[in-house]
C-alpha cells in the first residue's frame, strides 16, 4: 500500500462491526467510519468519500445492498459485501466487486481488499 | 424444514463471524509463544469444529443449488486427497487410481462432488490401519438411456459392520468415535441432486466399498 486506505464499515451487530474495525487497524487500513445500517452507510460515504466500503446485507432502514445502489448513483467507490447469507446473483450483484460469507477469514479479507482496491 | 435451517444457518454465521474476528484480532495481539496463545488456538479449533458442523448440517438439511460445469472427475477426487494432507501426516496411506483412457469429464459441481470424495475418504483414514490403500475405479456406464461414469472407491480397511450396513446413509449414524453420523447423508444427497446414486458395494474380500453413478450431464 502507497497510503493507508479508507474505509467505511457497516453491520448492525456491534460486536462484527468493532471486531473489523480493530482488524482492519491492524492489516494497515484506516476506518474513517462506522454504520449501524444503510441509511448511516450513505451518509458516512458521501461525509468522508472513502476508498472502499465493506457491509453486511440485512440492516435495519435500509439494507447493504440498497445502500450500495445509492452509493454506486454519485461516486465510483467499490463495495465489499460480507453476509452470512448466500451471494445474491442478478441485478443486485452489480453493486458490489466482491461477496465474502461469514465467517471471514484474514487471507480472504485481504484478498478482497486487494482486489477492490488494486491501486492503493 | 429448509427455512428453518436457512434462520439457524444465518445465526450461526454471524456468531462464528464474531468468535472469527475477535480471534484474528487476538492472534496478532498475543505472544505467540506465551499460554494465552495456546489458549486462543484451542478456540479457534473448537470455532472450526463448530464451522464444519454448521456446513455439514447445512448440506444434509439446508437447500441445495448446484452450480454445475464440466470437469474432470478424477482431478477433483485428487483435490479431496490433496486437501486431507494434514489428516494423512504420518500416515503409510496411498491412493490408487484405475482410470480408463477415455474421457472421464462429466457435469457436476466441483465443490459437492469433492465433498463426497473428502468425507468417504476420511471415513477410510479413520476405520483402516497403515498401511492404507484407497482405490478408486472409474467406468464409462450407461444409466438408463444415458452416458455416465461410475467410480468404485475401495479401502483396505474392516469393512462395514453387517448390522451397519443398512444405516451406512443415515444422518446421525456412525460407527466412528468421533464425528458427528452426517459425512455419508450429505455424501447421498448430494450425489442424488446430481441425478445419480451412491450405493454400498460387494464386502467380499474385505474393506469398504462405495460406488457411485454419476450421469455425464445432470438434467
Amino acid at each position: 500500500m502507497t497510503r493507508r486506505l479508507r474505509i467505511v464499515i457497516a453491520d448492525d451487530e456491534d460486536d462484527i462491526r468493532r471486531g473489523f474495525c480493530r482488524l482492519l487497524a491492524i492489516l494497515g487500513c484506516q476506518v474513517v467510519g462506522e454504520a449501524s445500517n444503510g441509511r448511516e452507510l450513505i451518509e458516512l460515504c458521501i461525509a468522508e468519500e472513502p476508498d472502499l466500503v465493506i457491509t453486511d446485507i440485512r440492516m435495519p432502514e435500509l439494507s447493504g445492498l440498497e445502500a450500495a445502489s445509492e452509493i454506486a448513483k454519485t461516486t465510483q467507490t467499490p463495495v465489499i459485501v460480507v453476509s452470512s447469507y448466500e451471494q445474491p446473483s442478478g441485478d443486485e450483484s452489480q453493486f458490489f466487486v466482491d461477496f465474502l460469507q461469514k465467517p471471514v477469514s484474514v487471507p480472504d479479507l485481504e484478498s478482497a481488499i486487494a482486489k477492490a482496491c488494486p491501486e492503493i | 424444514m429448509g427455512q428453518m435451517v436457512s434462520a439457524i444457518a444465518h445465526e450461526s454465521r454471524n456468531a462464528l463471524q464474531r468468535i472469527q474476528v475477535g480471534v484474528d484480532v487476538l492472534q496478532y495481539e498475543i505472544d505467540p509463544a506465551s499460554e494465552a496463545r495456546a489458549d486462543l488456538d484451542r478456540i479457534s479449533r473448537a470455532k472450526a469444529d463448530l464451522q464444519r458442523l454448521h456446513e455439514d448440517l447445512r448440506s444434509v438439511a439446508g437447500t441445495i443449488r448446484l452450480s454445475l460445469a464440466r470437469h474432470n472427475l478424477a482431478d477433483v477426487w485428487r483435490q479431496a486427497w490433496a486437501n486431507l494432507q494434514v489428516l494423512r501426516r504420518n500416515r503409510d496411506a496411498e491412493l490408487i487410481e484405475d482410470i480408463p483412457d477415455d474421457d472421464p469429464h462429466c457435469e457436476f459441481d466441483a465443490f459437492r462432488v469433492e465433498q463426497v470424495f473428502r468425507n468417504l475418504f476420511e471415513n477410510s483414514l479413520a476405520a483402516c490401519g497403515d498401511p492404507v490403500r484407497i482405490t478408486v475405479t472409474c467406468r464409462p456406464v450407461e444409466i438408463g438411456d444415458e452416458t455416465g461414469l461410475s467410480v468404485t472407491v475401495r479401502d483396505n480397511g474392516p469393512g462395514i459392520p453387517e448390522e451397519a450396513r443398512d444405516r451406512v446413509f443415515e444422518a446421525f449414524h456412525t460407527t466412528k468415535a468421533k464425528g458427528s453420523g452426517l459425512g455419508m447423508a450429505i455424501a447421498k444427497r448430494f450425489i442424488e441432486a446430481h441425478d445419480g446414486t451412491i450405493e454400498l458395494g460387494e464386502d467380499a474380500g474385505g474393506g469398504a466399498e462405495f460406488v457411485i453413478m454419476l450421469p455425464r450431464k445432470t438434467k
